[in-house]
């Protein structure tokens, strides 16, 4: 590569091509460049076969510019050789680029031709065309993610990276964080609060555990409440392959809360504990964005093998000695009620698509959840809201009857908004 | 001086056949096209250098028709005169 091949180097080469010695060779060449070189000189022209042609041409003498002094000067004419390559030279030497061909530009190219190739060709466009049409199907959709947003402080930015791998787990405490200053002045409902509070401790443990128990007696002592709800879509994430939520939730809890209780309920236990505690709250906004941190590097730290994160989780319920006993309760009870957790992205209508497949079914999820949301397309961010059973509607997105139904309702009810 | 000239001329130089200038012909062409192919470039002394350069794609306007073409990459091969030579030429 860019290396120049001397006389010598040259006779070498040619001397392994040919059964002639380097003597020889080395004669040849010097033979045959002064015979060129002579002929040349004489004005001739040469073409030698496999290589190419050499030539005299005469360039006239012209006048120029001295670039020192600025004066005008004629450079004299004089005889310039120019080599033109022979094709199979040329082209051997082309190789690299030899598939490629001279285009012509058509610059008669419009928007409107581009289209009419859509429409032609639409089987090639399908996966794109495709998408856009949730947005269509559901009108109220967008709106209250819309309207939740600039309620919402600055933290989501800092979240977003960390968020898209992992979506469940995240959210969580990322609904955690919105509501908190809100929370602060007033607990609408101190059971759901606490629930949540709950849950978040899976993610701050690890690294906040110390500094968390400031955080949460805040709240009233709400020991009865026992966390089994509001756990359930903690340990869903904990599975990172399980993207097909839905078809899990009606049946396979118990088996669900046999592998994951350790690691999904532990931390729960502790932090009833520690509810009964005094607080400052001004600790709270502080632990919660350590949790959040912690609680995706301890997403991350898990997921490659859970042993690692099981024997954290063992340590820590050492520590609280109450723990094993709710770990137990917990695993019992687990309830049939699954509930998941609205956030600036995830509305009702993303969860009925999550659930059940199809986004009208939010209705469902907010007829079940009245009490809670008062205005479906504004539901506060990290409202946790129950997803009801699909039998207890209904629900099939695959029925057409189902989902227009869905539709009917849906409509009724932004009309009467 | 075309290519049967030379060969004779070059064999009559050295006592060869033209046979035998032919073959050595075949095997300097050989030679020079596997290097240049390798962009390396081949200098042969008081001659000049055979050296390949890459020229760039680009985009061409026929004048005559207002086409634009789009003309691909490609490596030429270019030849440097020598000093030598140059100043016996001039």
């Amino acid at each position: 590569m860019n290396a120049k091949i001397t006389s010598v180097e040259l006779v070498d080469l040619m001397a392994q091509a040919t059964s002639s010695g380097k003597r020889m060779c080395e004669l040849f060449l010097r033979e045959l460049f002064a015979v060129i070189s002579q002929a040349l000189i004489d004005g001739e022209s040469v073409k030698v076969k496999g290589i190419g042609t050499f030539k005299i041409t005469r360039v006239k003498p012209r006048k120029s510019v001295d670039v020192n002094t600025g004066m005008a000067n004629e450079v004299a004419s004089y005889n310039k050789l120019t080599f033109t390559p022979d094709k199979a030279f040329a082209e051997a030497v082309n190789q690299p680029f030899a598939q490629f061909e001279t285009v012509v530009l058509d610059d008669e190219v419009t928007d409107e031709k581009l289209a009419e190739i859509d429409e032609q060709y639409p089987s090639l466009f399908d996966d794109i065309t495709s998408m856009p049409e949730p947005p269509e199907d559901m009108p109220e959709p967008p709106a209250p993610s819309i309207e939740d947003l600039p309620g919402q402080p600055a933290e989501p930015v800092a979240e977003k990276p960390a968020q898209r791998p992992a979506e469940p787990v995240q959210e969580e405490p990322k609904a955690e964080q919105q509501v908190m200053p809100a929370m602060a002045t007033s607990i609408e409902d101190p059971e759901i609060r606490a629930r949540r509070l709950a849950a978040t401790p899976l993610m701050g443990i690890p690294i906040d555990g110390p500094s968390e128990p400031e955080e949460e007696p805040e709240e009233e002592p709400e020991e009865p409440i026992q966390p089994e709800e509001p756990v359930q879509p903690i340990e869903e994430p904990v599975q990172p392959e399980q993207p097909a939520q839905p078809v899990e939730e009606p049946e396979p809890e118990d088996d669900f809360h046999r592998p994951a209780p350790r690691n999904a309920y532990t931390p729960t236990p502790e932090q009833i504990e520690k509810i009964n505690k005094p607080d400052r709250k001004r600790w709270l906004w502080l632990s919660v964005a350590g949790a959040v941190v912690a609680g995706v590097l301890l997403w991350l730290w898990l997921s490659p093998g859970g042993n690692s994160g099981k024997q954290e989780q063992e340590t820590v319920i050492a520590a609280a000695d109450t723990v094993p006993d709710s770990v137990e309760v917990a695993e019992e009870a687990a309830p049939p009620v699954v509930t998941d957790i609205v956030t600036s992205q995830i509305v009702l209508v993303t969860l009925a698509e999550k659930h059940y497949g199809s986004p009208w079914f939010w209705v469902y999820i907010y007829e079940e959840n009245r009490s809670i949301i008062s205005n479906p397309n504004n539901v506060k961010p990290g409202t946790e809201v129950v997803i009801p059973p699909a039998e207890k509607y209904g629900i099939d997105a695959k029925d057409p009857a189902s989902v227009k139904k869905a539709q009917r309702l849906s409509w009724e009810l932004l009309k009467g908004k | 001086m075309d290519n049967k000239k030379l060969v004779e001329t070059v064999a009559n130089n050295l006592g060869r056949t033209t046979e035998d200038v032919n073959k050595l012909m075949e095997a300097f062409a050989s030679v020079l096209y596997a290097r240049c192919s390798d962009m390396d470039s081949v200098a042969v002394p008081s001659f000049g250098t055979f050296e390949p350069r890459k020229r760039n794609e680009r985009v061409l306007r026929n004048p005559a028709t207002n086409k634009r073409m789009l003309v691909p990459p490609k490596i030429v091969v270019g030849f440097r005169v020598s000093k030598v030579l140059k100043s016996k030429l001039k």
